[in-house]
């Protein structure tokens, strides 16, 4: 019997999918814990903080990410349109009482709007990023909050191209 | 492709006041390839970092221009540069972006090569005539290559202008950014590796660009102010500056040291006073962009790569460097301002609050260039007032389009 059963690990996931898509990040924020870590590696195993990662955001970072979002990132103006799509879901004990591990494949289609004639390259094109994700929970107070979002993206370690929403 | 045949001498036009680039030479394949030719496989192209091969058999896949090149570290400890090419039928020998290994060896026919990419063994000899393939000495070599202060460059002409007259006047300036480590090197961590829909030389202009940052970046300038990281500097503006050759120079101020690392960056002034007086100490302390033409850029603790895939297709990879000898507090500050994003020096060029931004106005530049019909591209601010020293080097102000007039220069000359 594990902390956290697959129902409710994949109720935490749907939750946290659909305030990313329905672009409430400010409340996508409040998920972590205080020195919760949003991780994007480009390889998952070099230390992250001594070597180069695609993100890796404490709470400070993820805060001015989504600052920069509210005004004017260009990267992110148009804002990108983001579906989640959650599966194989597992929930797996760590060593701390107080902690479980959710694996899951997180696959996300994006496109950014707002250019009907295709004006700009890379604009109004849907794209589609495979992930395999792993997510340390920890519960504060009989809720559960992010101490780690980890996001393997299948091309990590490739060329990649705008990435500035929120995986 | 007989590119000799395209005529390129009339696609830069520049008088005493004005200094227009035609748009075809963002969007015209043809001219893409002849400065694929002319620009990089016939001159001095960066391919690796030597910190990259530490050891005998350390390898990484490259490339000169569209030349995919294989670098590696020879069992007598030198680099070497082939292209990645099998001498039997062409098959690319080696995939891996790096490694190490003992041989390349073929997976077609099993042909292999050792190290340094001579030839180690053609599979059934024994079905050759006898003296059949002893041309045959391992994987087309470079003709030169050069390893300064780190940087390994190769050339596939034999004939290219030597290393000092390709760097010219710029060296000075080159040995400043090294000269920012006690031992004068640097080690390069993992890149972070972008790609953009958009030509090449958007990311060489753009570098040395200090007009851009008061639009493009200003979400990242405002983002930087509202969390307390970022003190515009009211003192000196900073200046540009432009050599023949194409390279070019946009300094700045460092006036975006974060409050919790002002005391360590302080420090390392001082040891760099220490190391070289007090003068050139102050010199060397600004931060400086550098391109070196044609595609690389020693950037604020960052080496980036540019390589052109297509005329509208690029990948860059960044590099962020550790200062060798100068002691893990101001390593530690200087990875802090780059990997944590605390600076404007830092991030990602595909999930950073700066680079991102640049790269999404390089496809928005690219898809208004596409038309055709929008013919001349302009890069005169501030030429009313270029200062011209000794024939082979320009200077500016901090926003003029110096570096880029520099650039294109260059590219009329070898291109014409």
């Amino acid at each position: 019997m594990t902390l956290l059963s697959i129902t409710e690990a994949e109720a935490f996931l749907y939750l946290e999918a659909r305030l990313i898509d329905e672009n409430k990040l400010e409340e996508w924020l409040t998920l972590f814990t205080e020195d919760g870590i949003y991780w994007v590696p480009s390889d998952e195993s070099a230390e992250p903080e001594t070597e180069t990662s695609i993100i890796y955001d404490d709470t400070q970072q993820r805060e001015k990410r989504i600052y920069q979002l509210r005004n004017k990132h260009l990267a992110q103006d148009p804002l990108s349109r983001t579906i989640h799509f959650i599966t194989n879901i597992e929930v797996e004990e760590t060593d701390s009482p107080t902690d479980v591990l959710i694996r899951c494949n997180t696959l996300i289609h994006e496109m950014r709007p707002g250019d009907h004639q295709y004006l700009q390259k890379g604009l109004a094109i849907p794209r589609a990023l495979a992930c395999r994700c792993c997510y340390r929970l920890t519960q504060i107070n009989n809720t559960w909050r992010i101490a780690m979002k980890q996001v393997n993206l299948i091309n990590r370690d490739l060329p990649l191209q705008n990435i500035t929403f929120i995986l | 492709m007989n590119t000799a045949a395209i005529k390129t001498d009339t696609l830069i036009q520049e008088s005493e006041s004005d200094f227009q680039v035609h748009a075809s030479i963002y969007t015209d394949p043809a001219i893409f390839d002849k400065e694929m030719q002319v620009l990089f496989e016939s001159s001095w192209c960066y391919v690796a970092h030597e910190t990259e091969l530490e050891n005998p058999g350390d390898f990484k896949t490259s490339a000169v221009g569209r030349v995919p090149v294989v670098v590696s570290r020879g069992d007598d400890g030198k680099i070497y540069v082939n292209v990645n090419a099998c001498r039997h039928r062409g098959t690319v020998v080696c995939r891996e972006e790096r490694g190490n290994t003992r041989f390349f060896v073929c997976p077609y026919h099993g042909w292999s090569y050792k190290r340094d990419g001579t030839l180690n063994n053609i599979t059934d000899r024994d079905n050759f005539p006898d003296d059949w393939g002893n041309d045959i000495k391992g994987l087309v070599a470079a003709d030169h290559v050069i390893n300064y202060r780190g940087m390994i460059f190769a050339s596939f002409n034999p004939n290219v202008p030597t290393f000092e007259d390709y760097m010219g006047p710029l060296k000075k300036y080159v040995d400043f950014w090294f000269d920012h480590a006690m031992e004068g090197k640097v080690r390069v961590l993992k890149p972070w590796r972008a790609q953009y829909d958009g030509n090449w030389k958007f990311q060489l202009e753009n570098s040395t660009d200090g007009w851009h940052a008061r639009y493009v970046h200003v979400s990242a300038l405002k983002t930087l102010t509202e969390f307390g990281e970022y003190n515009p500097n009211v003192g000196w503006p900073g200046c540009t500056r432009g050599f023949k050759g194409g390279h070019g120079i946009l300094e700045r101020p460092r006036g975006d040291i974060p409050p919790e690392l002002k005391d360590t960056f302080d420090t390392f002034q001082k040891q760099l006073s220490e190391k070289y007086g007090e003068e050139q100490a102050e010199q060397m302390f600004v931060r400086r962009h550098i391109t070196i033409f044609p595609n690389i850029q020693l950037m604020e603790f960052k080496l980036r790569v540019i390589q052109p895939v297509s005329v509208d297709k690029t990948i860059i990879y960044e590099f962020p460097v550790e200062l060798l000898g100068s002691g893990d507090d101001v390593n530690d500050a200087i990875r802090t301002r780059l990997l944590k994003e605390v600076s404007i020096s830092s991030g990602s060029p595909v999930s950073g609050m700066v680079n991102a931004d640049d790269v999404e106005i390089f496809a928005r530049s690219q898809s208004g260039l596409a038309s055709g019909h929008m013919p001349w591209v302009r890069f005169a601010r501030g030429i009313h007032r270029e200062v011209s020293e000794r024939d082979n080097e320009w200077s500016g102000q901090d926003m003029d389009e110096l570096p880029q007039r520099a650039l294109y220069r260059e590219w009329l000359r070898r291109m014409k």
